[in-house]
């Protein structure tokens, strides 16, 4: 057999490596024990998982878990009953390092820094190494005397000492990088700083007030109260005697953190010190506007990055020399961009399966086999087969291997994250599973079908693969063809795509067609728009939620399935009653 | 009460830590003169060119894999007949090397490991030097290609462990300087090196790099402090220092007060917090105070036009070969000047753009897998050649790098005859033998360095096999990378039974290995 990597059009070519490959995708993927991990309840052997009880797992993307698979329709509400819904929020935590870069960029209104300055963290302790980047970070900013912003009009840098100044300097400062005021014992401290400089008499030249103001400032910025997110709560007895309900400074914080990706602006603050965000109107008005500001946006899009998991996208390995990192990049616009789209131009939840629209770069309309004129990205037209978010080339890219296009890695993103069906984790040993013999040549369809038909794996494989076979027609690039090119025995041999697939998951069960039929029946589909609201949880707060956050946003739930309304959902999810508690036994 | 002066605290501090090594001697360590100081790893991810299969047996390339070995011997001698990638750039150190044959990763070979059974990278990253109990990080998916951490890791990996044991020996203001050469397209599939849980026992974290060589050169060599080998000597700390100090302390006092806030669980993370703020502290101290002048400490040169101090990881990831010696330079010279005991230097699985011929990316992650293709019937046996020129360049490159820390260090005497190379102990190694057969088993390891502690000049073959027939293809093996860790931490004259997973029967030292 030779190497057939080159012009291959848009056909597949099947290289020598795929039998390699597709081991690498048994390997990465076989599942078996994909219902155990359904819940404790759960009881459906290899068979669908609709029509069983059970309640659910944890995760979200990366994660095991989904949603419950209830008995009729998915009604799990039902376990909701005098269920009180409590909590959500992660009681402490450090600011991860693009929320901290994020927030300190907004701050000090100063480009963002490299997000390689500083290191991701492997621990909430923060390493000698990250606290000398904290530090490098805050010299640097001060250096450029760009938090000078926040010294009172009267008090120029330039001046002398004046402890006045230091003192309002400390309060309005702090007070935006702390998410909330700066208390009397933080003020002396830092007060303290300011005093040590302005008495030290080893400085020659004596020190000045601009020195003791940036000293000042560099301690703030590198102080675990900016640094850390602590949520302690006030008293809330309605609740029980173990439940605190999040201040108004902490609500703020959540509230911009979720919509923003940076910590609260003067505005917010203003209204977490006036009590509006303790009234649910209130936090509504809030979000509202911080959604419609141009963060929101982006965090809008941010969250299609990370339901796609495009986050890094660029580093997949690909052996098709056309994956360009321009190529990769306009691919993730596209989504990011339709995911936009579909939350501030339609807001709409079927925009997301159902649009025709792409913003494309000429390169990647030409792996589209689209038309367009000009150099710039521009909003097209696209042929049905294009409809929808998942039959774009940055889902189809991602969820794909080197050289062939991947049925399991594209199932499973459906059936768990699209759909938010539960899913066990492949078995030890998985990857030993060599490719079946074969005595003809076979499409990745059939081979991936006959490797995973055995007892042992076609449990899970029943339910994933089909899903990933309504998509292949596209291949590891995301270009769409309906032949396969296979080399057998030192032959080139060209195959029939086939994307009619028998789909058994919760949430759909027929047989489809190919990529567009699979989705309109997602843009239609209940339980996608359940696992939308689910994602928007679990992106929001950092985890999956439980069985009582679950049913705290029920209500959004029904509302959306209902509606559709894509910046509702959000809305609702970010200043749901649920999350704003915490349980004082964390304390 | 009367407040002590901060630096009459800190000195009072480094007394009581170069205290420690007093007592130490009178335990019998001090006694042990042969005893190494200080400890190296070089880690190169993406195995090596050394024809194992996944059973440890010799490929004999007549399939489809290629069974070339250039790691081994030339040959299979006790006395060390340096092999391919060794030969030339080791040359004229095999007095102060020994290369080792059939040490398994049996911590890898043991876990369930989704992707590639006790050979997939990642857990084989996770394993190799710790020997431990790996399992994914929560949110990790196995089959992207891994940056950063993917695995939590029970135990701390035996650089880590060694950095925090000498530091009490030897107290120095860095208790390990760890550096990488990043390279994030193929990147390292996960981090080898972890240390000490701060706040949990029985518990690790990865352990922080850094990548920039100039960045790196000035957190060590601060302009202020006086080169060692006799350079001029500034006098009184700069408005600059008395602010970082002042910056520090201040900070210091946030936490303090921030104890108050969090609950009792949390605190011990502050605590954490605030004991890595103090060894920053400490080492700004212990720099300042230029505690002695050690023959043979030079601040390496580090003039660099092509990135800066703030470069990213990604800018540098294309000047592998620029980054790579100005790292090992600045961690030699940080060894010289004593401030560290432990030094790492982790290069990731580089595509080397600066090998001839270039390799292309519809090759690999690593170039290092053709070895499953290039055999005779391989389906890209055509490509051998190149393959193989391109792999061993890139290998015999890295050994350059392994050689100029080794030439390095042997460049400074310390006494009786012996030099700094003497008194440490260097190994070299990676995650994987064969990346082709992605195998734990038969691990490349080379150890250098430890005069009269290790039984060098020598190659220690473990395959069990070969005692009969030294060229035979058939492997078997008991060894592993616990004994081998174990074995390490008895030549640093610390008396561990065992290194690595609890419940792993592979305890012990190999035998062979000590003097």
């Amino acid at each position: 057999m030779s190497l057939q990597r080159k012009n291959l059009g848009a056909q597949h070519a099947v290289p020598f490596s795929m039998r390699r490959a597709l081991k690498w995708l048994v390997c990465a993927t076989t599942l078996t024990g994909c219902m155990a991990s359904v819940g404790e309840s759960g009881n459906y052997g290899d068979q669908l998982p609709i029509g069983a009880g059970g309640s659910s797992g944890s995760g979200g993307p990366g994660g095991s878990g989904g949603l419950p698979v209830g008995g009729s329709g998915g009604d799990v509400h039902d376990e909701c009953e005098g269920t009180p819904p409590l909590r959500g929020v992660a009681r402490f935590s450090r600011l991860q390092p693009s929320l901290y870069l994020q927030s300190m960029a907004e701050l000090l209104e100063l480009p963002l820094a490299d997000d390689g300055a500083l290191d991701n963290q492997s621990s909430i302790i923060p390493s000698t190494i990250e606290l000398e980047q904290y530090a490098d970070l805050a010299k640097g900013w001060v250096a450029a005397n760009a938090h000078e912003r926040f010294l009172d009009s009267s008090c120029p840098a330039t001046g002398a000492f004046n402890a006045s100044c230091a003192t309002k300097f400390i309060e309005r400062f702090g007070r935006r990088a702390f998410r909330r005021p700066v208390s009397t014992q933080e003020s002396t401290k830092l007060m303290a700083v300011y005093t040590q400089i302005k008495d030290d008499t080893r400085f020659s030249p004596r020190a000045s007030f601009r020195m003791a103001i940036g000293a000042v400032a560099r301690v703030v910025l590198q102080s675990p109260q900016t640094i850390y997110s602590l949520k302690r709560g006030t008293p809330e007895p309605s609740m029980g005697s173990n439940v605190r309900r999040l201040s108004g400074y902490e609500r703020a914080e959540q509230l911009a953190f979720s919509l923003w990706g940076s910590a609260p602006d003067v505005e917010l603050l203003d209204a977490a010190a006036n009590g509006s965000l303790d009234a649910p109107a209130g936090m509504r008005v809030q979000a509202q506007r911080l959604l419609n500001h141009a963060r929101g946006r982006a965090s809008v899009r941010r969250y299609a990055s990370w339901w796609l998991r495009l986050d890094g996208m660029e580093n997949t390995l690909k052996t098709d020399a056309i994956a360009t990192p321009t190529l990769v990049q306009a691919m993730i616009d596209e989504s990011q961009s339709l995911m936009e789209t579909a939350f501030f131009e339609k807001n709409q939840f079927s925009e997301l399966f159902t649009s025709t629209k792409g913003k494309l770069t000429p390169e990647l309309a030409r792996l589209y086999n689209v038309s367009m004129t000009g150099t710039s990205a521009q909003t097209v037209d696209l042929p049905p087969e294009r409809q929808g978010i998942l039959n774009r080339g940055a889902f189809l890219f991602r969820e794909a291997r080197p050289d062939v296009p991947s049925p399991i890695l594209r199932g499973v993103f459906l059936y768990r994250h699209t759909l938010c069906n539960p899913l066990g984790e492949p078995p030890a040993g998985a990857a030993e599973t060599e490719p079946t013999t074969a005595n003809a040549p076979r499409t990745v369809r059939e081979m991936t079908d006959q490797m995973t038909a055995s007892s042992d794996c076609a449990g899970c494989h029943s339910l994933i693969n089909p899903l990933g076979h309504a998509l292949g027609s596209f291949d590891a690039i995301g270009r769409r063809s309906m032949e396969e090119r296979v080399m057998f025995n030192g032959t080139m041999h060209t195959l029939p795509i086939d994307t009619k697939a028998n789909v058994l998951a919760y949430g759909i069960n027929a047989q489809v067609t190919g990529p567009t039929d699979l989705a309109t029946r997602l843009s239609t589909s209940a339980r996608a728009q359940e696992c939308v609201v689910d994602n928007l949880f679990t992106q929001t707060y950092a985890h999956h939620p439980n069985k009582n956050e679950r049913c705290g946003i029920k209500g959004a739930t029904e509302r959306f399935q209902a509606t559709g309304d894509l910046q509702a959902v959000l809305l609702d999810v970010v200043t749901s009653e649920a999350t704003q508690f915490v349980e004082e036994s964390q304390q | 009460m009367k407040k002590l002066p901060r630096r009459l605290v800190l000195k009072g501090l480094g007394g009581a830590l170069i205290g420690l090594p007093l007592l130490e001697s009178q335990s019998g360590w001090a006694q042990a003169r042969l005893t190494p100081k200080r400890f190296v790893v070089f880690f190169e991810h993406g195995g090596t060119v050394c024809g194992t299969g996944v059973r440890g047996n010799r490929i004999d390339g007549k399939g489809g894999a290629n069974g070339v070995d250039a790691w081994g011997p030339s040959q299979q001698t006790e006395a060390l007949k340096l092999g391919t990638i060794h030969s030339t750039a080791l040359a004229g150190l095999e007095s102060s090397l020994l290369l080792t044959w059939g040490i398994d990763n049996r911590a890898a070979m043991a876990q369930p490991n989704p992707g590639n059974p006790g050979g997939g990278h990642h857990i084989s990253n996770a394993t190799a030097l710790t020997a431990a109990v790996a399992r994914v990080a929560p949110g990790v998916t196995l089959t992207d290609f891994g940056l950063g951490s993917d695995y939590i890791v029970s135990n701390p990996s035996i650089d880590g462990v060694l950095a925090q044991r000498l530091k009490i020996r030897n107290p120095v203001p860095y208790a390990s300087i760890n550096f990488e050469v990043p390279f994030t397209k193929w990147g390292t599939y996960g981090s080898p090196f972890y240390s000490p849980h701060p706040t949990q026992a029985g518990a690790s974290i990865p352990t922080p790099s850094k990548f920039n060589p100039i960045k790196a050169f000035k957190d060590l060599f601060p302009a202020q402090v006086v080169s060692r080998d006799g350079g001029s000597t500034v006098t009184g700390p700069s408005a600059q220092d008395l602010l970082d100090h002042s910056v520090l302390d201040g900070t210091k006092e946030m936490l303090e007060l921030y104890k108050g806030q969090v609950s009792s669980a949390d605190i011990q993370t502050i605590d954490a917090h605030l004991t890595n703020l103090r060894e920053i502290e400490l080492r700004l101290a212990s720099l300042e105070q230029t505690i002695t002048s050690m023959p043979g400490c030079q601040r390496p040169t580090v003039n660099e036009s092509r990135f800066t101090e703030s470069s990213s990881r990604a800018s540098l990831e294309t000047l592998g070969n620029i980054t790579t010696p100005l790292l090992v330079d600045i961690g030699v010279a940080a060894m010289r000047c004593g401030l560290t005991n432990v030094f790492t230097l982790e290069l990731s699985d580089m595509v080397c753009p600066w090998t001839n011929p270039t390799y292309v990316s519809s090759m690999g992650h690593a170039i290092g897998h053709s070895s499953a293709t290039t055999g005779a019937t391989g389906t890209e046996s055509h490509r051998a050649a190149s393959w193989l020129s391109t792999m061993i360049s890139n290998r015999q490159w890295r050994m350059t790098m392994f050689a100029r820390i080794l030439k390095g260090l042997k460049e400074v005497p310390e006494g009786e005859g012996r030099t700094m190379l003497d008194n440490t102990i260097a190994l070299e190694t990676s995650e994987q033998s064969n990346a082709g057969a992605h195998t734990s088993i038969n691990m490349p390891v080379l150890l250098a360095g430890g005069k009269g502690v290790l039984r060098t000049n020598r190659y220690v073959n473990f395959n069990s096999r070969a005692a009969a027939n030294p060229n035979t293809s058939e492997y078997s093996s008991n060894a592993s990378l616990h004994n081998l860790f174990t074995t390490i931490l008895r030549a640093f004259d610390y008396t561990d039974e065992h290194f690595g997973s609890a419940a792993s029967p592979n305890r012990g030292v190999l035998s062979g290995i000590l003097a």
